[in-house]
């Protein structure tokens, strides 16, 4: 199941500034510092929680270098299509320099989780994902009835294209991080995997208490089942 | 005179008062005539007038005086019940949605009697023409000298009159969508150019937006709130953070920073949010707004302590980290 494209039109703008800057960015970085070339580096600047616990490196600043680097192609590729795919509406609807601030912030409560869960942890980690969840939950909250266009193979290999709700994609993406989520927090097996699980749903949840603090009526209009 | 007291006395009422309304015509001073046209007269106006003319002609007179006080009790409880009727009346066209009408009749109330409270007290509350609602103000801190509360309103209504940009935003800011539509409606009607009416228009349509869309109303307090929290929320994660998790590397410089960013989010939230608080008054603001100088003056201050604590973080984190890039 992979979300293609947003089948609403923004309102407001008519280009999404930010969220092609943030794309560009990160796949800049990718191609500049290629990870077979700088790895050493990427260790230096990505999170590592033993790190931050034996409060070793740059603290919270790597949070914040972690989220613009990519440990390949098919990572950033990833990353990049979703925030394509659900940031456009989510700027449109706060504003290039919010949905800024939105995106570091969301990375960054993703970062503060992570680290929390995986405290032993010594595998550096890389990627915008905690902040691409992050702008899915703000999707989701902002466009309760917004309808996705994704592909899916039946069987694994018949192709279709529906459009489907937003809910049920966001819902799908969140149900495939939980149970090796709740492998790593009840039996701390994090070393056995190579995604950070805790991370995507850590910029899922700091993205819904960040929208708390910054659009409560989102949230009630979302239970009046209202869209925007 | 002896013909209109024999018909009078024959009970012949209708050609003795004429008779005797003749003979005050002739003779104003007659007491005689206005003390019988007491007796005789059926309209309470008239019976006023006849009385005071007998108290004018002769101050001593008890009957007169007694009569006149009678007449002028139940007059004025007359016109308490007349007017209670029309309030309640006006009470049920508010409570109908019908303002315009509610106010047309408040309106006539207040010309027949401008000393009814309730009655300037709800034209002031519901007009939404400004100098109609300053007068009605005036008129309330009028009847009652003594009372600050009266006169602060009557200031705040002279300055929104002044100032009607900033009576719309409050009235927006108390979910009073309406009535700040029809301030900007107002306004837009007076409009002295293109870029003034389209500034106008913008506002009228953003409001009309937000109702098609059921935004729900948010109070200024709540958003101050919330606004204020945010910040220190993520400075105290990155402390978290920065400490490793071990509140014994907490130290009292972080402790500083905090709290500066406490304050300093504060009154970012309080200038951005443009609310009335009372933090503004206390800054001399009549309106209790703040003026638009004040508010990036009180913002700027606040952006400054944030970002002052931020970067002094940032820099004790990249100092850690220098050994580590190098």
């Amino acid at each position: 199941m992979f979300p293609i494209n947003d089948t609403e039109s923004s309102r407001f703008s008519a280009f999404p500034v930010m969220t092609f800057m943030i794309i560009l960015i990160n796949t800049a970085i990718l191609f500049i510092f290629p990870p077979f070339l700088y790895g050493e580096y990427y260790e230096r600047v990505a999170t590592v929680p033993a790190m931050v616990f034996s409060r070793e490196g740059g603290g919270f600043l790597t949070g914040i270098t972690s989220m613009f680097m990519h440990g390949g192609f098919f990572h950033l590729f990833g990353n990049m299509f979703a925030l394509w795919v659900f940031g456009r509406r989510v700027e449109d609807a706060c504003g290039s320099w919010r949905f800024l601030a939105f995106y570091l912030l969301a990375g960054f409560g993703s970062d503060l989780i992570y680290v929390l869960i995986n405290s032993q942890s010594e595998i550096p980690v890389v990627g915008a994902s905690g902040a691409v969840f992050g702008v899915m939950g703000a999707y989701l909250i902002l466009f309760p009835r917004g309808r996705i266009r994704t592909l899916i193979f039946w069987f694994s290999f018949i192709p279709s294209w529906p459009k489907i709700r937003a809910f049920w994609v966001i819902l799908y993406f969140l149900a495939l991080q939980l149970v090796p989520a709740m492998d790593i927090l009840l039996n701390g097996a994090g070393g056995q995997y190579s995604v950070a699980y805790w991370g995507h749903l850590g910029g899922f949840f700091a993205s819904l208490t960040i929208l708390l603090f910054l659009r409560p009526e989102a949230f009630a209009r979302y239970w009046s089942d209202t869209q925007v | 005179m002896q013909e209109a007291i024999k018909k009078a006395k024959l009970g012949q009422e209708l050609s003795a008062r004429e008779l005797f309304i003749d003979i005050v015509q002739e003779d104003p001073n007659n007491k005689l005539a206005w003390l019988w046209l007491i007796g005789l007269l059926d309209d309470r106006g008239d019976l006023i007038l006849a009385c005071e003319e007998v108290l004018r002609i002769d101050p001593t007179e008890t009957r007169a005086r007694t009569r006149l006080g009678e007449l002028r009790r139940t007059e004025k409880v007359e016109k308490e019940r007349k007017e209670n009727a029309a309030l309640a009346k006006v009470d049920a066209l508010l409570s109908d949605g019908n303002i315009e009408l509610a106010l047309k009749r408040l309106r006539k109330i207040t010309r027949e009697n401008n000393r009814s409270e309730a009655a300037w007290g709800l034209l002031a509350k519901y007009t939404s023409d400004l100098a109609e609602k300053e007068q009605a103000l005036s008129r309330l801190s009028a009847l009652d000298p003594t009372n600050e509360e009266k006169k602060e309103t009557l200031s705040r209504a002279r300055y929104y009159r002044a100032n009607p940009l900033e009576l719309a935003l409050s009235y927006e800011e108390h979910g009073e969508t309406e009535k700040a539509i029809k301030v900007y409606e107002g306004l837009s009607a007076k409009a002295k150019g293109r870029s003034e009416w389209d500034r106008l228009f913008r506002e009228i349509n953003r409001l009309e937006g937000m109702k098609v869309e059921a935004i729900v109303h948010i109070s200024p307090k709540v958003t101050i709130a919330r606004l204020s929290v945010g910040p220190p929320i993520l400075f105290l994660s990155m402390l978290i953070i920065q400490t490793g998790y071990d509140l014994r590397y907490f130290t009292l410089l972080m402790g500083v920073e905090f709290l500066i960013v406490i304050v300093g989010a504060f009154l970012v939230a309080l200038s951005a949010a443009g609310s009335e608080h009372r933090v503004w008054k206390k800054l001399g603001s009549r309106g209790g707004r703040g003026s638009k100088r004040l508010r990036m003056l009180v913002g700027a201050a606040g952006l400054t302590m944030m970002l002052l604590s931020f970067t002094l973080l940032g820099i004790e984190a990249y100092v850690r980290w220098i050994p580590l890039l190098i």
